[in-house]
């Protein structure tokens, strides 16, 4: 039985994943530049994937999804400084993250539609300006470095897990190889995994080579905050991604569950599925909590990347980057969300630090060039409400294999 | 006795308060009302008409020329949007939503980008816009009377519209119901563009009117966008007299807790909003 299991690990269709995941965790090593900018889109990631559980699969549009967000960043704050220990913290800010957006879902019972959705706007900036107003200053909680991201360990964990993915994505793309009939079709595959396998392996000696010299500076006595400075931003990358790659998973096992395939008949159709026997507002409630949960992770490991937590996590501004995440992936779809949040992330926190510098020249203020990002990524959410209302990645799944089929032809190895 | 001061001058910016809220809302009962759409960039609407409307006075030094301009604007951009944003996703409300609610961020975005640090309305020699008063050793702005006068002007206009003229009555009929409209010969979509570029207009104008008194500032959109969301829900969605009513309701009640209990001053406002959603998800004032 469990090696049955541990065989299941290596599947020919799993091949891409397992690349994708040891492309993600090989970013920082080509440019160091990439951690932080990329650890942040990786928690918009998350929030993206959150939200999709409400909006998505349960069909509820709420625009206080900030609220979980940033209460669970509050708490994590708090808590940090109080000296609990990190990975403790972040489930406890999930669980009390959900328990509160199910409270918000209460209403839901009675005001729907719009309504819902103003509702939960009203209620994200209520308590944003009661924070703001009664506090009478800036409210900004700063968490000193944490010790979790400073140990070694996360260096350790970091480069076995590294190698662990390359080699399942090795073993994947064998049998992928070996499965595949066609020959064209099967020497194309070799091709390409083996050029990603080369990418990945040239990224993994550069890796390994690095990691080496730092661990032979740390025995020599290096300066503590040199060894910070490698180290702190690969463990809070590799928390996020981490942290990423655990939602996506829990949320593809809660869409395949029962509850999940349940949420999507009541947002096809809550009054038939209340006939059926379904609880609908219970199974609302569930997707609340379980919406929050994971939105609460994110906020939590948003503290990671931002150790300043000020009240601006409760800012329409992250809603709508979940929405957008969300819209622009996918709705209902599991991998649009994920790969929508990272690019909405990147356009907004990685390529907002870039523009200042290239658009110097047209006479704009860095804060007005960092604003360019934003803008080109609400023109591409407006556009693609419009004209995809099922999101980049739905829209492949339903037309993509059309496409498929033309390339394969135009390579020449189409089914005939 | 300073109570009976505070209290009115707490009343005089009430009343202003309420008829600036009014003017934000009003055309987003329209749009609402008529097309079932909740437009949620109209806020974003009246910040940019405040914008431009500050900067267009910056060019011509000239207020009822300014307040022109952004009016006309403010038509164009409704008449724009309605075409390319809303009339691709009629009959869809979760469409709508979204689809407004990114609008609605992309012209934050737009405002920032533009004027990064707000703008700020100049002192003229009119007395109207720049003059004070004093009644009972208080001093008062005269533009804020100015803006209550609007205020009422407008709702009278609104009322007038609507009951005597064929536009007003066609637009009645619309919000009553669409289909029985469009057999009784009615041109809904022309209705419908024209309904949508009114309530935009409406919005530039309430915000070019509120520029003078509050400035151009960075909070303003996001401020009175949500001001203009609570009226009608407070109001009850399609009833165009329960808006007048609610402004009255929210301007009196920020303004006072403004003056007696500060820190809670805008939140309540909010707070306002989801207890009505919560208690009388229809409107205080709705039929």
């Amino acid at each position: 039985m469990r090696v049955e299991k541990l065989r299941g690990l290596v599947l020919p269709h799993r091949a891409l994943g397992y690349l994708v995941m040891a492309a993600i965790l090989a970013a920082p090593w080509v440019d160091r530049s990439l951690a932080a900018g990329l650890a942040l889109s990786y928690v918009w990631a998350s929030l993206a994937l959150s939200y999709n559980i409400l909006l998505g699969f349960a069909g509820v549009a709420s625009f206080g999804h900030a609220v979980p967000f940033g209460v669970a960043a509050f708490l994590t704050a708090y808590m940090l400084k109080a000296g609990v220990p990190y990975l403790v913290v972040i489930p406890v800010a999930g669980i009390v993250a959900g328990a509160i957006y199910t409270v918000m879902g209460l209403p839901a019972y009675r005001v729907r539609g719009i309504y819902y959705a103003i509702l939960t706007l009203a209620i994200a900036e209520a308590l944003r300006s009661t924070i703001e107003s009664t506090a009478r200053t800036t409210v900004a909680l700063t968490v000193g470095s944490i010790a979790e991201l400073e140990s070694l360990a996360g260096l350790y964990i970091y480069l076995a897990l590294f190698l662990l993915l390359v080699a399942l994505a090795l073993a994947s793309a064998a049998q992928d190889v070996k499965s595949t009939r066609r020959k064209r079709a099967r020497f194309l595959k070799a091709v390409v995994y083996a050029v990603f396998l080369a990418g990945l392996a040239a990224a993994g000696y550069r890796m390994l080579f690095s990691s080496a010299e730092f661990l032979a500076g740390v025995s020599a006595g290096m300066p503590r905050v040199r060894v910070m400075r490698f180290l702190y931003p690969l463990n809070a990358y590799l928390l996020s991604a981490v942290a990423l790659a655990a939602c996506y998973i829990a949320i593809k096992r809660l869409a395949e569950s029962p509850l999940g395939t349940t949420l999507v008949a009541i947002r096809e159709n809550p009054v038939r599925a209340s006939v059926l026997g379904y609880n609908v507002f219970a199974h609302q409630l569930a997707a609340f909590f379980a919406s929050g949960f994971f939105g609460g992770i994110a906020g939590s490991v948003y503290v990671a990347s931002i150790p300043t937590v000020m009240t601006d996590v409760f800012g329409s501004d992250k809603t709508f980057l979940a929405l957008t995440g969300a819209i622009i992936g996918g709705l209902g779809t599991l991998v649009g969300p994920a790969v929508g949040g990272i690019v909405a992330g990147v356009l907004r926190d990685y390529l907002s630090s870039l523009t200042p510098a290239l658009l110097s020249v047209s006479g704009l203020t860095p804060q007005q060039a960092q604003l360019i990002p934003s803008f080109v990524l609400g023109v591409i959410y407006i556009a693609v409400v419009l004209a995809m209302p099922y999101g980049v990645w739905g829209t492949w799944l339903l037309r993509g294999w059309k496409l498929k089929r033309k390339l394969e032809n135009l390579l020449g190895f189409g089914a005939s | 006795m300073p109570l009976l001061e505070l209290l009115l001058s707490a009343i005089v910016d009430a009343l202003a308060y309420s008829s600036m809220i009014y003017m934000a809302a009003l055309g987003l009962v329209i749009i609402f009302g008529l097309m079932d759409v909740f437009n949620l960039s109209h806020g974003a609407f009246f910040g940019l008409g405040a914008y431009i409307f500050v900067t267009v006075f910056y060019a011509t030094n000239n207020f009822l020329l300014s307040i022109l301009v952004t009016a006309l604007i403010g038509a164009a951009v409704g008449l724009a949007t309605e075409r390319l944003i809303i009339r691709p996703v009629y009959g869809q409300p979760l469409a709508q939503l979204l689809v407004t609610m990114g609008l609605m961020t992309l012209l934050f975005t737009l405002i920032q980008l533009v004027w990064p640090t707000g703008l700020w309305f100049p002192e003229t020699e009119s007395f109207i816009v720049s003059g004070y008063v004093e009644i009972a050793s208080v001093r008062v702005r005269v533009y804020k009377f100015f803006l209550m006068v609007v205020g009422f002007t407008l709702f009278a206009l609104m009322s007038i519209t609507l009951s005597k003229t064929m536009f007003g009555v066609k637009l009645r009929a619309g919000t009553e119901s669409r289909e029985l409209a469009r057999v009784f010969g009615v041109n809904i979509d022309r209705l419908f563009s024209l309904g949508f570029m009114l309530g935009s207009l409406l919005a530039f104008l309430g915000g070019a009117l509120v520029a003078p008194l509050t400035h151009a500032t960075v909070e303003l959109p996001v401020h009175f966008s949500l001001l203009a969301f609570a009226i009608p829900v407070v109001g009850g969605m399609k009833s165009y007299t329960g808006a007048f009513y609610a402004s009255l309701l929210v301007g009196f009640v920020d303004r006072f807790v403004a003056y007696f209990a500060p820190w809670l001053t805008f939140a309540v406002d909010l707070f306002v909003m989801i207890a009505v959603l919560l208690l009388k998800p229809e409107g205080l004032f709705g039929r």
